[in-house]
């Protein structure tokens, strides 16, 4: 004789006994996993010394309000620019010849050095400004500017590794 | 050979292609690869988006739509079709906003992506436009975001032809044309059967499963706000697609990793459809249908597609539990087993064992019933092993049986698409077997096959047959032997057919004698013109397919009805060809498999008869036990045999017996006089509260194995999940109980127990796990080498002189009650829940569509009572009671009333009402046989269809996506050349 009955009696299950039941489940998946165990606590102690888990868990709880600022300042048109040409930057970084790009570095570290004691040029102009001006001694003057730099670089292309080290003062 | 074919110039090389294909098919299947965003293999051309534009014999046409011709000159690649292709793809982003990095769709399957990546499309010509619509979240399971839809109107099609509900239209009218429902109402408001087919088919992310949002990508849970910045951040720096595309596709490889996709074999009906199962941890984060899927293809119904949330519902039974007085107690495995091989032990050796029964479950893998089976012979020496096609199809297996030999559909689904003529009797796919209706409604709709339906109630599929035939409850022997009387006497059955193939022609047209039209159109209330109409029909079609179900079985004759079907196919010479055969539509999805290997009392594995002392003998040597000679009970027996007091106990796996068997309250009185009962299930059903030990089951996601489909199809499913808490995949849960009583069993998997199973049978000998690796399957008979067996009797039928037998039979009159049960009780399966909505019925979506069940009642009973929805009423039989709430509805007419099985509450189950007469041969309950009066309760009330429910939507057919009103839009500039 089974009357239907829908009771099932639950055994209470205390805090002490849930938390000793969790534990012992930690237990066992870190004995497993002792070696590994071991070295992430060396990992977490380092970023503990070097204050990065204050940073990492402070990211975390505000996580859904950092990512929203974070948008909202890359969302600024001059920001947004900026990544633009990053970007861009980037993609044109990639098409170029390691070798090529190198030499070329070298070249602009160069024309740098060069024209760092002279004095910078007061403003901005048209290519047909200068045409027409180039007679004014300051015009002169500033492609002379110019001129140096581009020596100096075209030195650093033309030559070796090691003679365009020796370029510079 | 070559002729077969038909030659053409691709790209400067000759390609032979099969007549009938188009040339995007002849471009495809060269192996050249060639964009196209609207073509979909399952839906045909669509012709919306112009991407596979190519350059035929110098004219730019559209190569999804034109079929292949002698001599065809095809090329792909020349500047104007390059840039037509180019254009259509830049139409198509106008309406699309790429940010695959942070959507959800961003799974290495969106066709936008995989076709501007294909393309090489580096910017966008025409800026993305935004849509004055707002996303339509309405509907539970799917939201439409017409923002990201570009029109291609793949959801269209496949709602309108393929699916076809005819809910979903493209408004081409307006400014900015959108997809709408219906007549552009809210998506949960409509006719929307939430099949998921649209879904499915989107090629981006405008259709999307809710599910999937915010979960899929590594970016996507983010606000909606942030993520509106983020997106217009990631165009405005965008510096070309293809840094986006490499990016995004580095996300949607990182998200292989923490995404587990896994083909399963839908646990729901019968149809068998596969499909993948996407996971995140325990989160189902959608069902992907695939076009390998045998059965479905890309097709679903609500419940495949949305209806798994159950698996993780917090009502499963997650630890054994032992009944201790008027309680039950969780207990560990080995404590429940200590309690059963006690107690079980104990009657076993008190009472012999012929005093415990066995119940297997048409939910379980073809493994987990071999082995309660074996369990029940081997183990426990008993025959009395049986399973729930008792209820339901056994009659349907007697008439194969008795007619043409095998007791399984005599072919595919894809026989039936190909067929003239489909007849459906006393059954409703629409809402039963819902993926096999859409392919004759498609038939239908597409290719003119033609569909006579019979039930008393109008369903789906009879708003839509050609012709609707009601007959009297329990008549439709009469009106088949009505109809096949007539075709004899037109001369026009297939006499030749006949001749070679069916033996008991004489004494079979003999028995039809008494079928004259008028004794026919009397009994059956069919006007003789409508029979007549029906018999022409069949005469004048090349290939006929009959389907039936649970209307045609659940009779006192139901076993004769099925064999007047098998009869009538015989007589006009539709079976062993394509496009025609016998199809009783099997209503679970393992109703097959569970008779297939052997839970049944007279019949081992494979059909093989236990009183057969060869098969016997086999069976003991593969075995090593000796087997019971005793003939065992079958279901109905058993209940009667606890009321006796003959049986003492049971072990019943995944089967709510206590509602589903016919007079619940008989079942319900046996229950309690069990001495000892076991219950194995995956919820607490209303069978468990009776139990005595309780054993928590895992469902089918949570296991391996095999179910075998209607169409005889085995097919495999794979582990989704792991089994939730303490719970276990049956066939380990009915090996531990073996071993207490010395089985000595040591099966690690579930292969080992199909290889053994299907290696002792006859009917399904070749049938291994390899062969049915991934979406592949096997229909049986399998012979030795793996052949399989779609369409059945091509090589004669199946008795020793390879011919069929007519099997002369007579109408039994239904059950007879007093007057004063003066309505006509019906009851059926509704297409959101299945069966008594043990499982649906914890799906969250499809509760909130349909949270309750209900009476039908016609309008005139409406009118004559004073009922309206909502009416609260009692139903009262001779065998009990139910409180229903009233809908009322022009599906059922006069005094016609229709109750579903579903019941969420089991003091609402209809099996109170019907009673324990059955089906002469087979004990099937004559389920479809009751009679009840009709108390109101209340007049008025909530009805009981609240908003989400299709029923209270209006579809809007259309022949499909309807182009031709895109291309007369102003706004459309032609991108093929003009033939006109």
């Amino acid at each position: 004789m089974a009357r239907s009955i829908q009771t099932v009696v639950w055994p209470t299950v205390t805090e002490e006994e849930k938390q000793e039941a969790r534990l012992g489940e930690v237990r066992r998946e870190a004995s497993n996993d002792a070696d590994g165990i071991i070295q992430a606590l060396k990992v977490l102690q380092a970023m503990e010394d070097r204050g990065m888990l204050d940073i990492l868990l402070a990211l975390l709880q505000r996580g859904e309000g950092v990512l929203a600022h974070v948008v909202d300042v890359l969302a600024k048109p001059e920001v947004t620019s900026s990544l633009e040409t990053l970007i861009k930057s980037v993609q044109a970084l990639g098409k170029l010849n390691s070798v090529g790009l190198l030499k070329t570095l070298d070249g602009v570290t160069a024309g740098l050095d060069r024209v760092a004691e002279a004095a910078p040029p007061e403003q901005h102009l048209g290519v047909y400004d200068v045409l027409r001006r180039l007679k004014d001694p300051d015009v002169n003057a500033g492609l002379a500017f110019a001129l140096d730099f581009l020596q100096g670089m075209g030195r650093a292309v033309r030559t070796s590794g090691t003679e365009a080290d020796a370029v510079g003062p | 050979m070559t002729d077969k074919y038909v030659h053409v110039e691709l790209n400067g090389h000759e390609v032979l292609v099969e007549p009938g294909t188009t040339v995007l098919q002849a471009i495809l299947g060269a192996g050249v690869e060639h964009p196209h965003v609207c073509y979909h293999p399952a839906l045909g051309p669509i012709e919306t988006c112009d991407t596979c534009i190519a350059e035929v014999n110098g004219a730019l046409v559209r190569a999804c739509s034109l079929p292949v011709e002698e001599s065809m000159k095809i090329n792909t690649k020349t500047v104007a079709a390059r840039f037509a292709r180019k254009e259509a793809m830049d139409r198509i982003l106008k309406n699309h906003e790429l940010y695959c990095t942070v959507c959800d769709n961003n799974n290495g399957n969106c066709t936008i992506h995989n076709t501007a990546m294909q393309m090489e499309i580096d910017h966008q010509a025409y800026p993305f436009e935004p849509k004055p619509y707002e996303k339509d979240m309405s509907n539970p399971f799917y939201r439409y975001d017409p923002n990201q839809c570009i029109l291609c109107g793949r959801c269209v099609e496949a709602c309108q032809n393929l699916q076809v509900s005819e809910v979903l239209s493209i408004d081409w009218s307006r400014e900015n044309p959108r997809v709408i429902w219906d007549n552009d109402v809210p998506i949960n408001e409509s006719s929307c059967v939430s099949c998921g087919h649209c879904v499915t088919v989107c090629p981006c992310n405008a259709l999307m499963e809710k599910s999937m949002l915010g979960e899929a990508g590594f970016l996507t849970g983010i606000e909606e706000d942030t993520l509106g910045k983020m997106i217009d951040i990631t165009k405005k720096v965008e510096p070309g697609y293809s840094s986006i595309f490499a990016i995004s596709e580095i996300e949607a490889e990182m998200r292989e990793a923490r995404i587990q996709k896994t083909k399963t074999v839908c646990t729901y009906c019968g149809v068998g459809c596969s499909f993948d199962v996407w996971t995140k941890d325990r989160k189902i984060l959608k069902v992907e249908p695939q076009m390998e899927a045998p059965a479905n293809q890309i097709s679903t119904c609500v419940k495949g597609k949305f209806g798994w949330d159950f698996v993780n519902s917090s009502d499963r039974i997650v630890e054994p539990l032992v009944r201790r007085g008027d309680a039950f107690y969780p207990v560990s495995w080995e404590e429940a087993l200590d309690v059963i091989e006690t107690r079980l032990g104990q009657i076993r050796d008190e009472h012999g064992p012929d005093a415990i029964a066995y119940i297997a479950s048409s939910k379980c893998t073809n493994e987990e019933n071999y082995l309660m089976q074996k369990l029940a012979r081997s183990v426990m020496h008993t025959n009395n092993i049986d399973n729930c096609s008792r209820y339901c199809q056994a009659p349907a297996t007697e008439a194969l049986r008795r007619t043409m030999g095998l007791g399984g559909d005599t072919g595919s689904i894809k026989d039936l698409e190909q067929a003239d003529l489909v007849i459906i009797v006393g059954a409703n796919p629409a809402e039963a077997h819902p993926v096999l209706s859409t392919r004759l409604r498609r038939a239908q709709k597409k290719y003119g096959q033609k569909l006579i339906v019979a039930d008393i109630r109008k369903n789906i599929m009879a708003e839509r047959a050609d012709l609707f035939l009601h007959p009297n409850q329990g008549t439709d022997l009469v009106w088949l032997s009505g109809v096949a009387k007539y075709i004899v006497d037109c001369g026009k059955h297939d006499a030749q057919f006949l001749q070679e193939h069916v033996n008991n022609v004489d004494q079979f047209l003999a028995s039809l004698e008494k079928f004259t039209l008028d004794y026919t159109s009397e009994v059956t209330g069919l006007s003789k013109e409508m029979l007549i109409q029906t018999a022409e029909m069949i005469m004048n079609a090349e290939r006929v397919c009959i389907c039936w179900a649970m209307g045609v079985t659940q009779h006192l004759g139901g076993s004769d009805t099925s064999t007047a079907i098998c009869n009538l196919l015989l007589l006009t010479g539709n079976v062993a060809r394509p496009g025609t055969g016998a199809y009783p539509l099997r209503g679970h999805n393992n109703v097959q498999g569970a008779g297939d290997f052997g839970c049944a009392p007279a019949m081992l594995p494979g059909y093989e008869l236990v009183s057969d002392p060869e098969i016997r003998n086999k069976y003991e040597q593969a075995w090593g036990t000796p087997l019971p000679t005793n003939p065992g009970l079958n279901n109905h027996q058993m209940v009667d045999a606890i009321h006796e007091g003959k049986l003492k106990a049971m072990y019943l796996i995944g089967e709510d017996m206590a509602v589903v068997d016919s007079n619940a309250n008989y079942v319900q009185q046996a229950f309690e006089k069990l001495d000892f009962f076991i219950v194995q299930d995956v919820f607490f059903s209303k069978t468990a509260e009776f139990a005595d030990v309780i054993l928590p089951a895992s469902p089918s996601l949570e296991k391996e194995g095999t179910f075998t489909n209607t169409e005889r199809r085995i097919q495999r499913l794979y582990q989704v999940l792991p089994p939730l808490g303490n719970s276990k995949p049956d066939w380990q849960i009915i090996q531990l109980v073996a071993n207490r009583f010395g089985a000595n069993w040591n099966y690690t998997s579930p292969r080992q127990i199909f290889e053994e199973a299907c290696s002792l049978t006859e009917l399904m000998k070749g049938a291994t796990y390899e062969r049915l690796e991934g979406y592949q399957s096997l229909q049986w008979p399998v012979a030795a080498d793996g052949t399989d067996t779609p369409l059945l009797y091509q090589d004669g039928f199946f008795f020793p002189d390879k011919r069929a037998r007519f099997y002369p039979v007579d109408w039994t009159p239904p059950i007879a009650l007093e007057a004063e049960y003066d309505l006509e009780l019906n009851n059926g399966r509704i297409l959101e829940h299945f069966h008594e909505g043990n499982m649906t019925n914890r799906v969250p979506g499809i509760h909130e569509k349909v949270p309750e069940t209900f009476v039908e009642v016609s309008k005139e009973l409406a009118a004559e009572r004073g009922l309206q929805d909502g009416t609260l009423v009692r139903l009262i039989s001779p065998y009990g009671k139910v409180k229903l709430p009233v809908v009322v509805t022009d599906r059922v007419s006069g005094k016609h009333i229709y109750i579903p099985q579903l019941s969420p509450k089991a003091e609402q189950a209809v099996n109170l009402l019907t009673s324990s007469h059955h089906d002469k041969a087979t004990f099937t309950p004559a389920y479809k046989e009751m009679r009840v009066k009709m108390e109101v309760l209340e007049f008025t009330g909530k009805s009981p269809f609240v908003k989400g429910n299709f029923r209270l939507g209006h579809p809007n057919p259309q022949p499909g996506v309807n182009v031709e009103m895109k291309w007369a839009r102003k706004d459309y500039r032609p991108l093929v050349t003009d033939r006109s």
